[in-house]
C-alpha cells in the first residue's frame, strides 16, 4: 500500500512537471580561448584561439532541469617560440653531400566535451531560484605536435545553478560545477611508450585502460557558466553566454588547462 | 540577490580559477635554458647506465661554463659538449643557427650504393613508387629486396604506412626462388609498425623480438613495466633461407626490423653492425626557441642485451665491410658474400 502511494505520488509529480515542461535546443557557434601548460610535452605555456560550436539540449520543468551539451573545437596551438625556423642537416645517401635545410613546427589542439547536468529547484523567490544538482563531464583532448598526446577525463561532482528572471522576456542563469571524482587518462610520463602506440593504432579505446581514478587533490577542476537569454518569440530566444573552466592535473606530470568560451547563439524552445 | 550580485559572484569564480597557481614560462636566459635542458635529460633520458654517463657530474662540469652573459653560440657549444658524452644519435638539438646530433650520426665510412647493386648485381631491377623497395634477381635462384627506409612520413589511420603493402606482390614474384637477400643497409629507420609488417612476411608464428622499458618518473631507475614487442605472420609467407644485410647506417626502426628478422630460424644476418639507436626519440623545446630530442626508452633484445651504442652484430663470422675503393669499382663485397653463402 505504501509503495503504491509512493508510485502514484511520483506519477502525479511527473504529470505536473510534464504539463509545464519546456525543451530547448541551442546552437552556439562561439569563440574559444584555451590556455594550457602540459609538462609532459613542454615547459611552455600554450594558447589556442579557435572557433567552435556547442550544441545544447535542455529539458526544464517546474522542479527539474536536465541539460546535455556537446562541444567541438580545434585550432592551432601557439607558444612563445611558435614560428621559429630550425636548421637541420642530413647526408644525401646517394651523393654523400651534407645538405642543410630549415623547418618550422606546428601544433594543433582538439577538444571535445560532453556534459550532462541535472539540477533540482530547492528555493524559489519571485524572481530568483536556486537549483543544486549533479554534473557529469566528459572531455577528450588531443594535442598534435611532434607526437600526438591523448588526454581524457570523465568526472562527476556537484553543481549549483541560479536563475534570475527580471522580466517575462529576460533571464540570467549562472552555474558552477566542481568535479569530486574523476577518471583520468593521460599520456605516460615521457609522452609516449610502446603500449600507448600499440593501443592508439590497434584500438584507441584501449587507452582508457591506462586511466586512473583521481580525487580533487590530483584532479582539480571548476567550471562556471553565465548566460543571458531574451525571448523574442514563444519559440525563439536570443542567447549570449560566457563559459569558463580551470583544470589542474597532477600526474604523471602537471597539466594546467583554462578555457574561456564566448557564446552568442539562439535557442529554439518547444 | 540581484543580477549584479550574480555577475560579481561569477567574476570572482573566474578570477579565482584563472589565477590559481598558474605557472609562468621558465625565464629565458642562458642559465635557465641550461637548467631546463639538464633537468629534462635527468628526468627522461633512459640510457645513462648503458652509456656510462654520470649526469650529475655532467652538471658539475658544465654548469660553471654558462653565465647570464653567455651568447647563444656559447650556450650551444656547451650543449654540444655535454650531449656528445651520450654518444646517442637519437639525441639532437636544433636552433635557427646550428644543428647537432650526438653520436656518430650518418657514417660516411660505410660504403654502399644501390646503383652498384642495380647496375652490377641485379637482373631486371625494379623499384616501387618512391623507391621504398628496390628488387630483382641476383641469380635465377636468389631474389633481392632493398628497403630504403621504414617511413614515408605519411599520416595513416592504419598502424603501418601504405608503401609497405607491395611487399606481398614482390614476394609472390619471388615464389620461384630458393633464397632471398633482404638488404636494409643505409635504412635510417622510421616506424616500427612498418618494420613489423614486413618482418611478418617471413614468419609462420608470432615472435617476440624485443622488450622495451620507458621512463615513467624522474628517478634514474624509474621505468614503466616491461613491454614485450612481437610481430605476427601476415600476407605472403616466404619460408626459404634469407640473408639479412645491415651496415652501420641501419638505424632505429630498421634495427627493430633486424631484431625481428634475427628471431626467425632461416634468417642469417650478414654485413656490418647496425648503428645502435633503438629508443623512441621524443622532441622537447626550450624557452629560447631551440628544440632537442631525448631517448626515453631502454630496449633489450631477446638475450637481455641493450644494443644502444654497440648496434646489432651480424652472426659470428659474417661481419663484412665494404671499402670505398670496392664500391667505386662497382664491387659490393657484402652482397657478394651473401650470394656466396646462399649458393653454398
Amino acid at each position: 500500500m505504501k509503495q503504491k502511494t509512493i508510485v502514484i505520488t511520483i506519477l502525479l509529480i511527473l504529470c505536473i512537471e510534464i504539463s509545464a515542461q519546456q525543451h530547448t535546443i541551442s546552437v552556439q557557434p562561439g569563440f574559444f580561448i584555451n590556455l594550457y601548460k602540459d609538462e609532459v610535452t613542454s615547459p611552455l605555456n600554450h594558447w589556442a584561439l579557435s572557433m567552435g560550436v556547442i550544441l545544447t539540449y535542455e529539458f526544464e520543468s517546474d522542479m527539474n532541469i536536465h541539460k546535455v551539451d556537446i562541444s567541438f573545437t580545434m585550432g592551432e596551438s601557439r607558444n612563445s617560440i611558435t614560428g621559429t625556423k630550425y636548421l637541420y642537416r642530413y647526408v644525401d645517401p646517394d651523393t654523400g653531400d651534407i645538405i642543410e635545410d630549415y623547418y618550422t613546427r606546428t601544433k594543433e589542439n582538439m577538444n571535445i566535451t560532453l556534459n550532462y547536468t541535472y539540477n533540482r529547484k530547492i528555493f524559489s523567490g519571485s524572481t530568483y531560484s536556486i537549483w543544486p544538482g549533479l554534473q557529469f563531464c566528459y572531455t577528450f583532448n588531443m594535442q598534435f605536435s611532434d607526437f600526438p598526446t591523448f588526454n581524457s577525463y570523465i568526472s562527476i561532482g556537484p553543481s549549483l545553478l541560479q536563475k534570475f528572471c527580471f522580466s517575462d522576456k529576460d533571464e540570467i542563469k549562472a552555474s558552477i560545477g566542481i568535479p569530486l571524482l574523476s577518471f583520468v587518462v593521460r599520456p605516460p610520463y615521457a609522452g609516449v611508450d610502446d603500449q600507448v602506440l600499440d593501443m592508439a593504432f590497434s584500438n584507441p579505446l584501449l587507452l582508457y585502460t591506462t586511466g586512473k581514478l583521481m580525487t580533487v587533490n590530483k584532479y582539480f577542476s571548476v567550471n562556471a557558466n553565465i548566460e543571458y537569454r531574451r525571448k523574442f518569440l514563444p519559440w525563439l530566444e536570443g542567447y549570449i553566454g560566457l563559459q569558463t573552466k580551470y583544470t589542474y592535473i597532477a600526474e604523471p606530470r602537471p597539466k594546467w588547462d583554462y578555457t574561456l568560451d564566448l557564446l552568442p547563439g539562439i535557442n529554439f524552445t518547444f | 540577490m540581484n543580477t549584479r550580485t550574480i555577475i560579481y559572484v561569477f567574476l570572482i569564480v573566474i578570477n579565482i580559477s584563472s589565477c590559481a597557481a598558474w605557472p609562468k614560462d621558465p625565464v629565458n636566459d642562458p642559465e635557465s635554458n641550461f637548467e631546463v635542458l639538464w633537468q629534462e635529460f635527468s628526468d627522461c633520458y633512459a640510457l645513462f647506465d648503458v652509456k656510462g654517463v654520470d649526469w650529475d657530474q655532467v652538471y658539475s662540469d658544465y654548469r660553471p661554463l654558462v653565465s647570464q652573459n653567455s651568447t647563444d653560440e656559447e650556450l650551444f657549444a656547451v650543449f654540444i659538449s655535454m650531449l656528445t658524452l651520450l654518444n646517442d644519435t637519437h639525441v639532437k638539438i636544433s636552433s635557427p643557427f646550428d644543428y647537432f646530433k650526438s653520436g656518430q650520426g650518418y657514417n660516411t665510412d660505410q660504403f654502399f650504393s644501390i646503383n652498384v647493386v642495380k647496375n652490377n648485381y641485379l637482373t631486371n631491377p625494379k623499384s616501387t613508387s618512391g623507391d621504398y623497395f628496390t628488387y630483382g634477381y641476383l641469380t635465377p635462384e636468389i631474389g633481392y629486396i632493398h628497403i630504403s627506409t621504414m617511413t614515408s612520413g605519411e599520416t595513416t589511420a592504419e598502424s603501418y604506412e601504405k608503401w609497405v603493402e607491395p611487399i606481398d606482390s614482390i614476394l609472390k614474384g619471388f615464389s620461384n626462388t630458393s633464397a632471398l637477400v633482404i638488404d636494409v643497409r643505409h635504412n635510417g629507420g622510421g616506424l616500427p609498425a612498418n618494420a613489423k609488417y614486413i618482418a611478418g612476411r617471413f614468419t609462420d608464428k608470432e615472435r617476440i623480438y624485443n622488450t622495451s622499458y620507458t621512463k615513467n618518473g624522474p628517478g634514474k631507475n624509474d621505468f614503466g613495466p616491461a613491454i614485450v614487442n612481437s610481430f605476427l605472420p601476415g600476407g605472403t609467407y616466404y619460408s626459404n633461407p634469407v640473408v639479412l644485410l645491415t651496415d652501420n647506417n641501419t638505424a632505429s626502426a630498421a634495427e627493430d626490423f633486424t631484431l625481428a628478422m634475427n628471431t626467425i630460424p632461416n634468417v642469417i644476418h650478414m654485413g656490418s653492425p647496425t648503428t645502435g639507436i633503438l629508443s623512441l626519440a621524443l622532441k622537447r623545446e626550450l624557452q629560447n626557441g631551440w628544440v632537442y630530442t631525448i631517448s626515453v626508452q631502454k630496449i633489450l633484445d631477446n638475450n637481455g642485451v641493450c644494443p644502444e651504442g654497440t648496434g646489432i652484430l651480424p652472426n659470428a663470422g659474417n661481419i663484412i665491410y665494404n671499402t670505398n675503393a670496392e664500391i667505386e669499382a662497382g664491387i659490393d663485397n657484402q652482397l657478394a658474400s651473401a650470394i656466396t653463402f646462399l649458393e653454398s
